[in-house]
């Protein structure tokens, strides 16, 4: 089938694009390298660029399998004395490795932004299956189209747009999504393999009925009846995708992973320990635990801080899930800075029951203040422009200021708002 | 077959490459073809007949793309009863239909190699298959032009080149002839007479081509085969007077019962 592949990828209209997708896929990838040097995010970045690849190559597949419908073409691969369902074979896989390629592109450029500053480990093969199987069913959704209708303009635009509006609105169930948010590819999670399986199956069914199906279809007097065997293949390619189908909406994409053994962690007091795939966020993390450490007396310090998922049952987890690396630092922050908080005025939702509602509101103003000045001290400066929002009521630029005067200001800043918040919380828990 | 000697020379010598008995071909309810008996072993067959006598439903169904409503028809000592037997006759068929199909975006060598393939050449040795056989039809030098570039006489020569790379022991060339300039169709004829071993099953309205080359005449209309013979066999049926240059023409007119060419 060597021959029949590449004298079908040479006349394939995608391989025309593919330096466009491949170009496009590292432009977008290029645009914000927040992921870089972390091996879950950077694959779960080479991930999402099949919302647009695989439309784009669906509508390649389409154009290549509707050419079938040229007058003679039809009867020329049906009298074919390979076994019938080759030559669509040889086509869908013409039009599906164009598209991996240009899939692999993204892949091979999210390797090389992040080898030479990531921690151990590769690339997550789970996080590239997913896209892998995204891109091959949309190339078999596009052969069939092209297979069906024979038109080399409707079943492009069909097919693109149809796969486009797929991969929108299943983009959960493909696992190009999770709660309505890009995978972010968070070390704390990975792809559950079940839910990896039944995409994979998913796109083995497509592309089995695609190769099996169509060209039977149109079948009148006057051709030899398909063997059983093609029919049989077709039926079970059907049965496989509609498993499939039915079964990705009980499943969740991403489960859990157990703890590290092995957590990597700063040598400071406190200490801040991460993922070890987020090894890259190390030293910026250190210099947040050597801030963290020069707070002034009166706070009580956790001895560590964790990423989300490195200490079991803890939920106190920091993420760091927001894009660049200086805004990931301001949100460890200010995860940080609530800790800090709950350590030294108790649990935040511990208050009394009777509180009034202005005593409730002066306390959660104080609260509010500390957590944004904790957060610009820790952080080393003020609230990033990148970041927007920030807790109700409190100015980040006035607390910028803050965090420059002498540490004597700030102290009194402190005391001011801890007597608050001792007055209001439970005594119980407000232990310093 | 009414005429049952030249039916027996065609189908002597016990290597038969095409041997069907009783076909009835057709399309929808309409039968095209009934009760026909066919043979044919090396050498040339040509199938002369007007327009609507059979001879592209013939071709068809002995390239086994269209199965046969009725009859037996053995492909290179294969019967041919389904989808199976007919793809293990394919292997040994060169079919270049009336209006062959081809992806435009080919180049001519990716078209004849592809060819070469869904015919089941093998890999090994394909490459060197598809070369010769574009050369044969005198391609070299538009072997990486794309097919919907070629003129139509030269798409037509990458057609018969498609069809006769790697040499299959039968070829099915239906009007092989059209769209090629006087100087193409020399060559062809050349082409064709050098086929040494191979069987040639080819449909034409150009009479002069039967003159040319040789070999067996079999003549169709409405369905039946009225005639089969030599082309010495078909001038003898101009009746007597009848010069060189015409009594073909005139004793096929005459097998169809048309009337008289010109004199």
């Amino acid at each position: 089938m060597r021959s029949a592949f590449w004298a079908e990828l040479r006349r394939s209209p995608l391989r025309w694009w593919l330096p466009v997708l491949a170009l496009v896929n590292v432009a977008v990838m290029a645009s914000d390298q927040g992921w870089a040097g972390a091996w879950p995010r950077a694959s779960a970045e080479a991930l999402r660029p099949v919302v647009f690849l695989g439309p784009l190559v669906a509508a390649g597949a389409a154009w290549s399998a509707a050419r079938s419908g040229l007058p003679g073409v039809s009867d020329r691969m049906r009298s074919t004395a390979r076994v019938g369902w080759m030559p669509d074979a040889a086509q869908l896989a013409s039009s599906a490795v164009i598209g991996l390629v240009g899939y692999l592109t993204g892949v091979a450029y999210a390797a090389f932004a992040s080898v030479a500053q990531a921690g151990p480990g590769f690339l997550w093969p789970g996080y590239l299956l997913l896209g892998a199987a995204a891109t091959a069913a949309c190339a078999a959704i596009g052969h069939i189209a092209g297979r069906v209708t024979g038109s080399r303009f409707g079943a492009p635009v069909a097919a693109g747009g149809g796969c486009l509006i797929l991969m929108m609105a299943l983009s959960s169930l493909l696992g190009l999504t999770e709660n309505g948010n890009a995978v972010g590819g968070d070390p704390a999670f990975a792809v559950k393999p079940v839910a990896l399986d039944t995409r994979l199956l998913l796109g083995l069914g497509l592309t089995a009925t695609a190769v099996t199906l169509p060209s039977l279809f149109g079948l009148r007097a006057g051709r030899w009846r398909p063997e059983l065997q093609r029919w049989s293949a077709g039926a079970v390619g059907v049965a496989v995708v509609a498993a499939a189908a039915a079964l990705m909406p009980t499943q969740q994409v991403l489960q859990e992973r157990a703890a590290p053994t092995a957590p990597d962690c700063t040598a400071t007091v406190p200490r801040i320990c991460l993922w070890p795939e987020d090894h890259f966020y190390l030293k910026d993390v250190t210099a947040l635990a050597v801030r963290a450490g020069q707070l002034p007396p009166g706070l009580r310090v956790p001895a560590a801080f964790y990423e989300q998922g490195v200490k079991a049952d803890d939920s106190s987890g920091f993420s760091l899930d927001f894009g660049s690396v200086s805004d990931n630092m301001w949100f460890v922050a200010s995860a940080m800075a609530y800790n800090v908080m709950s350590s030294t005025f108790g649990p935040k939702a511990c208050f009394p029951s009777s509180m009034s509602q202005i005593s409730y509101d002066k306390m959660q103003q104080s609260g509010l203040l500390l957590v944004q000045w904790l957060s610009t001290r820790i952080f080393g400066g003020p609230q990033p422009s990148t970041v927007f929002g920030g807790p109700p009521g409190v100015d980040p630029t006035a607390i910028g200021r803050l965090a420059k005067e002498p540490e004597a200001a700030q102290a009194a800043f402190v005391r001011t708002q801890a007597t608050v918040q001792d007055k209001y919380l439970c005594k119980a828990h407000a232990q310093r | 077959m009414d005429n049952n000697t030249s039916a027996e020379r065609v189908g002597d010598h016990g290597r038969r490459a095409v041997e069907a008995r009783a076909l009835s071909l057709g399309y929808g309810r309409r039968l095209v073809i009934k009760d026909l008996d066919f043979e044919a072993v090396p050498g040339v067959v040509w199938l002369l007949g007007p327009n609507g006598a059979g001879k592209t439903t013939l071709l068809r169904t002995l390239a086994t793309v269209s199965p046969p409503r009725g009859g037996t028809l053995k492909i290179l000592g294969n019967v041919v009863s389904g989808e199976r037997s007919a793809r293990r006759a394919r292997s040994g068929i060169g079919y270049l239909p009336q209006r062959f199909g081809f992806y435009p975006n080919f180049s001519v060598y990716d078209f004849v190699r592809y060819c070469a393939w869904l015919r089941g050449v093998a890999e090994r040795g394909a490459h060197q298959a598809a070369l010769a056989a574009i050369g044969a039809v005198g391609l070299e030098r538009q072997a990486g032009t794309t097919m919907r570039r070629l003129s139509g006489g030269m798409a037509q020569r990458a057609g018969i080149a498609a069809a006769i790379v790697g040499r299959p022991p039968l070829l099915l060339l239906d009007e092989p002839t059209v769209g090629l300039d006087p100087a193409q169709r020399l060559e062809f004829r050349s082409l064709i007479s050098s086929l040494d071993g191979t069987t040639v099953v080819l449909s034409t309205h150009l009479v002069e081509d039967v003159r040319a080359v040789g070999g067996t005449v079999v003549v169709m209309n409405d369905g039946r085969a009225v005639f089969r013979g030599s082309g010495e066999e078909l001038k003898a049926a101009a009746g007597p007077g009848w010069p060189g240059e015409n009594a073909l023409e005139q004793g096929y007119m005459n097998v169809i019962g048309t009337g008289q060419a010109n004199r």
